[in-house]
């Protein structure tokens, strides 16, 4: 049963989940979408810095590093 | 100006004319690394015209004296959709809008193998082009750390251009690529089948195909080059008009009519050409990548989770940095004592030479004492750049900025400028010279 959408901050460090979509202006959305959080993309957040701020998140073989206000606008669907 | 042609240019030997490389990839992927290498520390830096972007271009080292080869670094970027102008400027370059920069004789893409999907995104839109195109695969090393096999004949089959592994800051692989620069044109020959590597829709194929054929009639450009134009215009957003290439003033209305007739038939061409082009990607890396090591954890892992742990990477942090500065006062100590010493004593010298009266003390109690002042603190500033390069070079820095982004970024800053903003507290001249560029 697909879990609802959420914003990918939402996820817990080390929980998996699949992009959803990207909601954002548009610049932000297609660069986002250009690093590859491309719809059905499985990805996991690693972890967030001490301060809550930027957040590490894994995908595609490899992990990008977002500041927070744009890594929220990553929805992603959580996995069991 | 080069001349206008509408084939894809044969090549015709230039013996006066130097060849162009146009050297390009996603920032810190190592294209720096390797320019330096190729080219020596002979750079030629400047501007491209008009803009403050910089260009810089230095002459391939080790090639045959009668043929010159002239290595250009294009501006780090992430797509040929640019969002800055740095990468507006590398795409005009490859796309050969810039009056400047002539048709390149080859483009090395440097694609970073430890972030092998991210850097074939940008490497697939630029083999499309059409241009005489190798792959540089660099930090081959780290990607086998991290549990990753490159097969590196499949993948030089699949994107249908020579991949050269390589490990560019210890040199390896380096001579092959060099080997390969030095014997252009006849060592290189155009992608095997750039407009087949990414599967578009067949509405988006047609579309394209029209505003194909009004590019390529503007001349001076690859007939594949044409395609991947035409796909990038129908896809780009952002500043349409000013990224319509010269002459192609009707291409607007052109691009408008196209999108309406996609969006009628409820295709997103936004976001369509990047799915395709992802799915295109995924499909490579499956079949040239083996995973020796799923989800292994690497020592790099076992230490980032100290490094950038709430508590302890903080206080890791505090204590990397109070060691680094008593450290810079402590050896820096006698180093200064003793140019003091030498300073004052060429002062007094001096003094005895010079008759009492104004040019003595200009000369003395001005130049000798005010340069001798700033001569002062080179062993600090020496040991502070030594620190600054030690923490970079281990990867510790990327941690420090990791940590403090958030602080710094509330003052318009990136976490990198942590380390050097802490220096203005030893020296504020010191402090305005970044050790590194800030990349996005």
């Amino acid at each position: 049963m697909a879990a609802a959408a959420q914003s990918i901050t939402c996820l817990a460090p080390g929980q998996a989940a699949v992009v959803s979509e990207v909601e954002a202006p548009e610049d932000v959305r297609v660069r986002l979408l250009e690093l590859g959080f491309v719809t059905g993309t499985p990805v996991e957040l690693v972890r967030f810095a001490p301060l809550g701020d930027p957040v590490e998140i894994r995908l595609r073989g490899s992990n990008l590093t977002l500041r927070r206000h744009e890594a929220e606008f990553v929805h992603v669907r959580p996995q069991a | 100006m080069t001349a206008s042609r509408q084939e894809p240019p044969t090549p015709a030997p230039r013996r006066d004319a130097p060849l162009l490389v146009a050297l390009t990839g996603n920032p810190n992927c190592g294209k720096t690394t390797l320019f330096n290498a190729l080219t020596g520390l002979r750079a030629k830096v400047g501007n491209y015209s008009g803009v403050t972007v910089e260009r810089k271009e230095g002459r391939l080292r080790g090639g045959p004296p009668h043929q010159h080869v002239v290595v250009l670094d294009l501006p780090g970027t992430y797509s040929l959709s640019p969002q800055s102008l740095d990468e507006q400027i590398a795409r005009d370059a490859l796309l050969t809008r810039l009056p400047e920069v002539p048709v390149p004789d080859a483009v090395v893409v440097v694609v970073d193998a430890s972030n092998l999907q991210r850097n074939l995104f940008y490497a697939t839109q630029v083999i499309e082009l059409g241009h005489p195109t190798i792959i540089a695969l660099n930090m081959a090393d780290v990607a086998r750390e991290n549990g990753l096999e490159v097969n590196v004949e499949q993948l030089s089959r699949a994107l249908g251009v020579p991949v050269l592994p390589m490990v560019a800051s210890k040199g390896e692989g380096i001579a092959e690529l060099r080997v390969l620069l030095n014997t252009l044109p006849h060592s290189l020959t155009q992608p095997a089948n750039p407009a087949g590597l990414v599967r578009v829709r067949p509405e988006i194929e047609r579309e394209a195909a029209s505003l194909r054929d009004r590019i390529a009639a503007l001349g001076q450009r690859h007939a594949a080059t044409a395609r991947a134009e035409a796909l990038l215009l129908l896809g780009d957003d952002k500043n349409l008009e000013n990224n319509l290439p010269r002459a192609g003033g009707e291409l607007l209305q052109q691009v408008h009519e196209a999108r309406a007739r996609l969006e009628a038939e409820g295709i997103d061409w936004r976001t369509a050409l990047i799915e395709a082009r992802y799915t295109a990607v995924s499909a490579i890396f499956e079949d040239c990548v083996r995973e020796t090591a799923p989800d292994q954890e690497t020592l790099s892992d076992r230490l980032d989770r100290v490094l950038t742990h709430r508590v302890w990477g903080l206080v890791i942090l505090a204590a990397v940095l109070t060691l680094m500065f008593q450290s810079i006062f402590t050896f820096a100590e006698l180093p200064m004592t003793l140019l003091e010493g030498v300073v004052g004593w060429v002062g007094r010298e001096v003094g005895t030479l010079l008759p009492p009266g104004d040019l003595r003390s200009l000369i003395v109690d001005g130049a000798i004492a005010g340069v001798g002042a700033v001569l002062v603190f080179l062993p600090q500033i020496c040991l502070l750049f030594l620190f600054i390069g030690f923490l970079e070079d281990t990867g510790y820095m990327a941690r420090a900025a990791f940590l403090m982004d958030r602080l710094m970024s509330k003052v318009g800053l990136h976490g990198k400028s942590f380390i050097p903003m802490l220096s203005s507290f030893a020296c504020a001249c010191r402090a305005s010279w970044p050790p590194a560029p800030s990349k996005a």
